[in-house]
């Protein structure tokens, strides 16, 4: 049965889809500030029980928010720019750069003050993330122009090379920044601070404003670069554009949280299903979504095991794998042609 | 379901009992090391919480664990409503910990002995802010008669040192050993022998040519939980071992990590069993 | 309105793709660019719409160099079709049209109009919900005519617009642009089939390793000898009523389709029926 809200191409239709999104995104940022391992009791505030809901519970909805809907858009953004669904923002080098940024912070400060540790490797992250994907584009770049393929290349080509360096560092590694490490490195939301959050709001804020007014110039690329020239697009500065503020916010999401694996891969797909491909509507709906989908994750990460937490990365994976495995199940019923 | 629900009567419980009662202490312990000393001083009642790496005695196990101290969350620490925590001075994230301070807990973060004398301020420190120092005291002279007895047969012993080679972590794609600067390598010269590798500071990843050219005569496997005995079948994986003296004239000893490693109240009993380990066997 | 003056294409490898090529498209007729695998008529309206820059010489558009037009400005005055059926996510037929209205803004006013009127023109206004991905060949290639007419732009470059269509299909893309000339488009089509070119063309260029070697009325270009040279296939030029040239290369007139050496130095001479127009 189709309902009436349901177009003729199987999508429902963008106000539907948006009220929905919206109310959605309501209920799991205010059930998400709700539960957790400490019972507070609004009514009757205790001084311990305001700290947990303004200094704890608060910054880590807000930040899951801002980290989820940075890698929503960017998924999005770089699917769109690769015409690849497979396309994540870890394509780019600026998850492994961030990575090998935090890793050499630990390697060369590890264990230096609070103060230092807490913006240091942030920064250094934000960094290592910039510079590889810097690099990445650099490597594309052939007489003014970027080679799409080439940029898929390299990022894998440095990828490796960056894990291969988190390798030797790791390998390097005592146990005690091992163990600092494999925090950073699985990815979690227990570290977040209003601090954190002011440190990761500017990169992805400024990200994702850049990446919103490239929905139409994404769509137009859905043709293929040539033919996105053809109809009029400036398409080294669509590229140009879009890698950098994906670079950006996706930089300073996973700065602030370190990797967190499939919500910039699945997002865009969950989007496309619900209101087709035009971009003007996947990016604000991957924005929405992948902020759902995180904060969601991150309320099951802290209640699952309580008092202690699960990674969210584990729980994003959980939920992403077997879905993504049903996209693949699903796409390969549908399609006819090749 | 059920566990919430069991959270939040006990919270309400306790809320009452502060009420009434003067308020007990609730402790999370965020270190092996410091849940034993809270246990050793007769305290185990108080703890509420602790980490992963608590795991002796074995009593403390029935205690909600709030994960391991190097992944930490503010809120599970928060949960159980702790008047203090305590636990070693490089528990991850250091944001956490600021979080549990800054919603009025008394945090108190301890650094890791490599030294008996260590040992012993650090649990006279514990048992100060548990207003158990008697009990703190006999820990103490426990940890002092041991000391004594170890230094007697470490002055009493001839011949030319042992090398030892301390393994933390065995799997065929990596073995970790210990150096002379880290908690289970300085366990070594305690007990008057030479680590066998002196160049490694910390606990790293050892090759099997370093292993081979460290020439150990004695090897120290420390797994999680196991009691000190002689021979280490799981260590035939690590490459190179079968090259070394000690494998030749089987000199492997097993220990449990956080017996042999932490620099706890049990250190002494340890020091002692491995220079029986060392010097004694055979 | 369209001008090459000396224009050469040199790859960074040296080779020579097209060499010293000066021609004129006229105004309002259907040039159709002809030439074996490799004669760079690809290269050549690649260089027309701006696409590429030529080694030496310049491509002019309305009087202006095509380089010197940003790409939204150029969008508005030429559009292409090119090869390629793919489409990145499923648009539908009519979304996939839509997209040639991206040199207008976001602020298309008339833009639904001309979407409509365009699928209308190719008569594919029943596919407009229809996912591009599992349209079939001919359908697809239809949506594709659409949204280059949708561009609104006064000069149209098809590369090979009848590649893999059966001939239905083939007839009406080249019937509609030849139709669309008459109300004003200027039309170069890239084509492989000779007796398309001498149907519909207005001008004919026949290029050979990227130069132009023939450039006039296709009763001018295609004759025997001509074909023969560029091609290496020797073919026999029948006429039809109204003196229009019918090629039929020679392979189709020997007995078991082979091509023999004789044949190629004397070809039959009207060895056809004539077919009355």
């Amino acid at each position: 049965m189709r309902s009436i809200a349901r177009t003729e191409a199987g999508r429902i239709a963008p106000g539907v889809g948006f009220a929905a999104l919206l109310a959605a995104l309501c209920v799991a940022a205010v059930s998400a500030a709700a539960v957790g391992a400490y019972t507070v009791n609004v009514l009757h505030l205790t001084d311990t029980a305001r700290t947990i809901l303004t200094d704890v519970r608060f910054p880590r909805v807000v930040l899951g928010l801002l980290v989820g809907s940075a890698l929503g858009v960017s998924g999005a953004a770089l699917q769109g720019l690769f015409r690849n669904p497979l396309a994540d923002p870890g394509l780019i080098g600026v998850s492994s750069g961030a990575s090998l940024g935090a890793v050499a912070f630990v390697a060369i400060a590890g264990g230096s003050a609070l103060a230092l540790t807490a913006f240091g490797m942030p920064l250094a992250a934000l960094a290592g993330g910039l510079g590889v994907t810097l690099a990445v584009w650099r490597i594309a770049r052939v007489d003014a122009r970027v080679e799409t393929a080439t940029l898929l290349l390299a990022g894998i080509a440095l990828n490796s090379i960056a894990g291969a360096i988190i390798g030797i560092v790791t390998a390097r590694s005592d146990d005690q920044q091992l163990r600092t490490l494999t925090f950073w490195l699985m990815g979690s939301l227990s570290a977040a601070t209003w601090q954190l959050v002011a440190s990761a709001v500017l990169p992805i804020a400024l990200g994702i404003a850049a990446l919103m007014p490239m929905a139409r110039n994404l769509n137009a690329l859905a043709l293929g670069e040539r033919d996105a020239f053809h109809l009029g697009l400036d398409v080294e500065r669509c590229k140009n554009r879009v890698v950098a503020a994906s670079a950006l916010a996706v930089g300073g999401a996973v700065c602030a949280v370190g990797g967190i694996a499939f919500v910039g891969l699945i997002v865009p797909h969950i989007a496309r299903m619900l209101l087709g491909p035009d971009h003007r509507l996947v990016l604000p709906a991957s924005a929405i979504l992948g902020a759902i989908l995180l904060v969601v994750a991150d309320a099951v990460a802290r209640v699952a095991i309580a008092p202690a937490e699960l990674p969210v990365g584990v729980v994003t994976a959980l939920v992403g794998g077997p879905f993504f495995l049903w996209l693949l199940f699903r796409s390969r019923r549908e399609v006819v042609r090749a | 379901m059920a566990r919430v629900a069991l959270v939040a009567l006990s919270a309400l419980f306790f809320l009452m009992a502060a009420v009434v009662h003067e308020q007990p202490q609730r402790i999370v312990s965020l270190d092996g090391t410091t849940t034993e000393i809270v246990a050793a001083l007769g305290a185990e009642h108080l703890l509420v919480g602790r980490d992963d790496s608590s795991t002796y005695p074995a009593s403390v196990e029935r205690i909600p664990s709030v994960g391991y101290q190097f992944t930490l969350g503010a809120e599970g620490i928060l949960s159980l409503h702790p008047s203090l925590v305590l636990g070693r001075d490089d528990a991850q994230p250091r944001t956490v910990l600021q979080q549990v301070r800054d919603a009025g807990v008394r945090v108190v973060l301890l650094s890791e002995p490599h030294t008996l004398a260590g040992v012993e301020s650090k649990i006279a420190t514990v048992a100060t802010l548990l207003g158990r120092k008697a009990q703190g005291k006999m820990l103490i002279a426990r940890l002092r008669r041991e000391d004594a007895a170890l230094r007697r047969d470490v002055a009493e012993r001839r011949g030319a040192p042992a090398r030892v080679l301390v393994f933390l972590a065995i799997s065929p794609e990596m073995t970790l050993a210990c150096g002379p600067q880290s908690g289970p390598g300085a366990m070594v010269a305690l007990v008057g022998a030479i680590n066998a590798l002196p160049q490694m500071r910390s606990c790293k990843t050892a090759t099997p040519e370093s292993i081979i050219a460290a020439r150990p005569d004695v090897i120290v496997a420390l797994t999680r939980g196991a009691d000190m005995r002689a021979g280490a079948p799981q260590l035939r994986a690590v490459i190179g071992i079968t090259q070394t003296p000690a494998w030749r004239s089987h000199r492997l000893y097993t220990f449990d990590s956080l017996f042999f490693g932490g620099f706890g109240p049990r250190s002494g009993r340890a020091l002692l069993d491995l220079f029986d380990a060392v010097y004694r066997a055979n | 309105m369209l001008e090459l003056r000396g224009v050469s294409v040199v790859t960074t490898g040296g080779r020579a793709i097209l060499s010293d090529v000066d021609l004129e498209i006229e105004r309002g007729a259907l040039t159709v660019v002809l030439g074996p695998n490799g004669a760079g008529k690809t290269t050549l309206l690649r260089v027309m719409s701006g696409e590429i820059a030529p080694t030496r010489g310049t491509a002019s558009l309305e009087g202006s160099n095509v380089r010197s037009y940003g790409p939204a400005a150029l969008a508005r005055k030429r559009c292409v079709l090119s090869q390629s059926r793919s489409v990145g996510f499923a648009f539908t037929a009519r979304e996939v049209v839509a997209l040639g209205r991206y040199a207008y803004g976001a602020s298309d006013v008339e833009g639904s109009a001309k979407i409509d009127e365009a699928l209308a023109v190719v008569g594919a206004l029943d596919l407009r919900d229809r996912p591009y991905h599992l349209l079939s060949g001919g359908e697809a290639v239809k949506v594709d005519v659409a949204r280059v007419i949708a561009q609104g732009s006064s000069i149209a470059l098809l590369d090979e617009p009848t590649n893999h269509l059966d001939p239905r299909v083939q007839y009406d893309i080249l019937m509609l642009f030849h139709e669309l000339t008459k109300a004003g488009l200027t039309v170069v089509a890239a084509l492989h089939d000779l007796n398309h070119a001498a149907l519909f063309a207005d001008q004919l260029l026949l290029m050979k390793d990227g130069s132009v070697v023939a450039n006039g009325a296709p009763s001018e270009v295609l004759s025997q000898e001509m074909l023969s040279r560029v091609y290496d296939l020797p073919c026999s030029v029948a006429r039809t009523g109204s003196g229009r040239p019918l090629v039929i290369p020679a392979y189709f007139s020997s007995e078991k389709g082979v091509l023999d050496a004789q044949c190629s130095h004397s070809p039959p001479e009207h060895d056809v029926l004539l077919v009355s127009s």
